[in-house]
């Protein structure tokens, strides 16, 4: 980087390779409420930056200086940017992604939901009252290994609708 | 009369037409487009209320600001955005009062 002061003036040559263009626009960009700043290209891969304070008294050297520190900053910016590129991409996504908000009516009814592609059920929330408490069929007989008391045991729920007062429930057989 | 160069790489052309209508009720505006530079000559009358040297220096700096803007918004290059200018009537014939959207 090279740096040159006519009067109020500073001129300073830099390498594009290693203050890229972004760099330069983006420290140019802090400086041109105090300073009024001109880019120009010195030389193939060499631009070229006017600074020129806008205070009558200000120095021009010192501004010199943190426009280098600014500089580099932004350079380094610029790289931070460039190596997390595919990040930021990523997590703008998501979050445009998310921002989109459940699927309506339309989404569902194009939705192939089937048999086979429906949401399981394993609390069987999903059943009838009568499907889930039917009667269930008679279990096959229990093996030798196991206990008697196990084979002994109702097959069905005791849950029996109490009999009303004044009358005990008749016997199916009597219907 | 003070005479602006602006680098076709490095302005875009739509800031640099925009800086020019923007600062034309301070001063008279030329424009002239050389190969891979526009020119911006900037003339305040004898007399006038403000410095021919600030209105110039202040149309540079508002022509690189809006052409960081234009970059940062994503919009066309700085090149690219000066060939375009380029073919617009009112960048070719250096009318500073011709039509388009100035800020002021």
């Amino acid at each position: 980087m090279d740096e040159a002061q006519t009067g109020g003036t500073v001129e300073l040559e830099l390498e594009e390779g290693l203050y890229p263009l972004e760099a330069v626009y983006g420290a140019a960009y802090v400086f041109i409420d105090r300073c009024y700043v001109h880019l120009d290209r010195a030389a193939p891969g060499r631009l070229r930056v006017r600074l020129r304070p806008k205070a009558p008294d200000a120095d021009s050297a010192a501004f010199a200086g943190e426009f280098e520190n600014e500089l580099l900053g932004q350079a380094w910016r610029v790289q931070i940017a460039q190596n997390h590129r595919a990040l930021f991409e990523a997590i703008a996504s998501r979050a445009v992604t998310g921002a989109a908000g459940p699927p309506g009516l339309d989404e569902l009814f194009d939705m192939d939901i089937g048999a086979d592609t429906a949401f399981e059920d394993p609390l069987g929330l999903a059943m009838s009252w009568e499907e889930k408490y039917k009667k269930k069929a008679p279990t096959e007989p229990a093996t030798a290994g196991e206990p008697a008391a196990a084979a002994a045991a109702p097959a069905e729920p005791p849950a029996e609708p109490p009999a009303e007062q004044g009358g005990a429930p008749e016997p199916e057989g009597e219907k | 009369m003070i005479e602006l160069s602006f680098d076709a790489e490095l302005y875009d052309g739509f800031a640099v037409d925009e800086a020019a209508k923007t600062f034309e009720d301070f001063a008279t505006i030329a424009r002239e487009q050389l190969p891979g530079r526009w020119l911006v000559r900037v003339t305040v009358a004898a007399g006038g209320e403000v410095d021919e040297a600030t209105v110039a220096s202040e149309l540079d700096n508002f022509a690189l600001g809006k052409t960081i803007e234009r970059r940062l918004r994503g919009d066309a290059g700085a090149g690219a955005a000066a060939e375009g200018a380029a073919t617009a009537p009112a960048a070719a014939t250096g009318d500073a009062g011709g039509g388009g959207d100035a800020a002021r």
